[in-house]
């Protein structure tokens, strides 16, 4: 482990000037550490950038125009979230019918280019991070080699796709959709646009499978099947 | 003969930088709307509302660490995504 690592998370906050809620060591690390403070800047720019983007959107295009926030508006803008949320749920299912399915476009993603090709699995597992802003459920699965990774999004799905080699040299892609949340378990074989995948309904999420060869797919699922959290 | 620039020739004109950073901040926030919902919603009140990450995290009913570990992650989100996918 770096030795950064440990305070990487609160350099937003030292950014925002949130420094009570930073521990006094991770402060001192940031004084004397050239990246951290390198990315304390970043962050810093990056706020005040999304703050102008946020006023030159409102004076382009006035109905989205918000009200300026006065402190008393904090409850109206915790009702709007819960309210979002509560409709954003209602929605789930008339959205499930209209939106683009994301195993079709799991299946597409897997025939694309990667966007890092890699064999270390931490390093993978890092851009996956970065990519999707979460960490996947599993990258090194048994007997599997890891190739490479891509992001796609389906409407508002992010879709991460890991590219793996089997023994046997074939290739096989897992792709993992972001916010499915697991629908009993087991696997399930599907035939889209000729392409046959597995869908892998596991304790850690749900992942399609597509790939050259039916037994690198299979072992692939059994894989990620026995992965735990 | 070649003329000395004047000082309009020197600076950016100013109907095209403010084009350029038109442009600039639309895609921010086009990439911004790509974010989950987990993290756009921690980074807009911080940077845009200006709330204090204490009146976001009582907004939001989450503890004020989980605040300042989503504004962490959906900035280096979107740092990452305005990269083009590189690691930054």
């Amino acid at each position: 482990m770096k030795v950064c690592t440990p305070h990487r998370e609160f350099l937003a906050a030292i950014a925002d000037g949130e420094t009570a809620l930073v521990p006094a060591d991770t402060l001192e690390h940031v004084r004397g550490c050239a990246d951290c403070s390198s990315e304390v800047r970043a962050h810093r720019l990056l706020a005040s950038r999304l703050r102008q983007a946020g006023t030159t959107l409102v004076e382009a295009e006035p109905s989205r125009r918000p009200m300026p926030l006065a402190r008393g508006r904090l409850r109206l803008i915790a009702a709007g979230i819960a309210g979002a949320i509560v409709l954003g749920a209602a929605g789930v299912g008339w959205f499930a019918l209209s939106r683009p399915d994301p195993i079709v476009a799991a299946v597409n993603a897997s025939s694309q280019p990667m966007q890092i090709e890699s064999s270390d699995p931490s390093q993978v597992g890092e851009w996956c991070l970065q990519a999707s802003g979460r960490t996947l459920p599993a990258i090194q699965l048994d007997g599997m080699q890891v190739v490479g990774a891509r992001m796609d999004r389906a409407d508002s799905t992010d879709i991460v796709t890991v590219m793996y080699a089997a023994p046997s040299g074939e290739r096989v892609t897992v792709s993992w959709l972001e916010g499915q949340a697991p629908v009993g378990s087991g696997v399930e074989g599907r035939n889209i646009s000729g392409h046959d995948l597995l869908i892998v309904h596991a304790a850690v999420g749900t992942a399609v499978i597509t790939g050259t060869s039916t037994g690198a797919m299979w072992q692939t699922a059994a894989a990620i099947e026995s992965a735990r959290i | 003969m070649v003329e000395a620039a004047g000082p309009h020739e020197q600076d950016p004109n100013p109907v095209e930088a403010r084009a350029i950073e038109r442009a600039e901040l639309r895609r921010i926030a086009d990439v911004f709307r790509t974010l989950p919902l987990t993290f756009a919603v921690p980074l807009f009140l911080t940077a845009v509302e200006e709330l204090s990450y204490a009146e976001v995290a009582s907004i939001l009913n989450v503890p004020v660490g989980t605040v300042m570990s989503r504004v962490y992650r959906a900035r280096r989100l979107l740092m990452f995504r305005l990269a083009g996918g590189k690691l930054v």
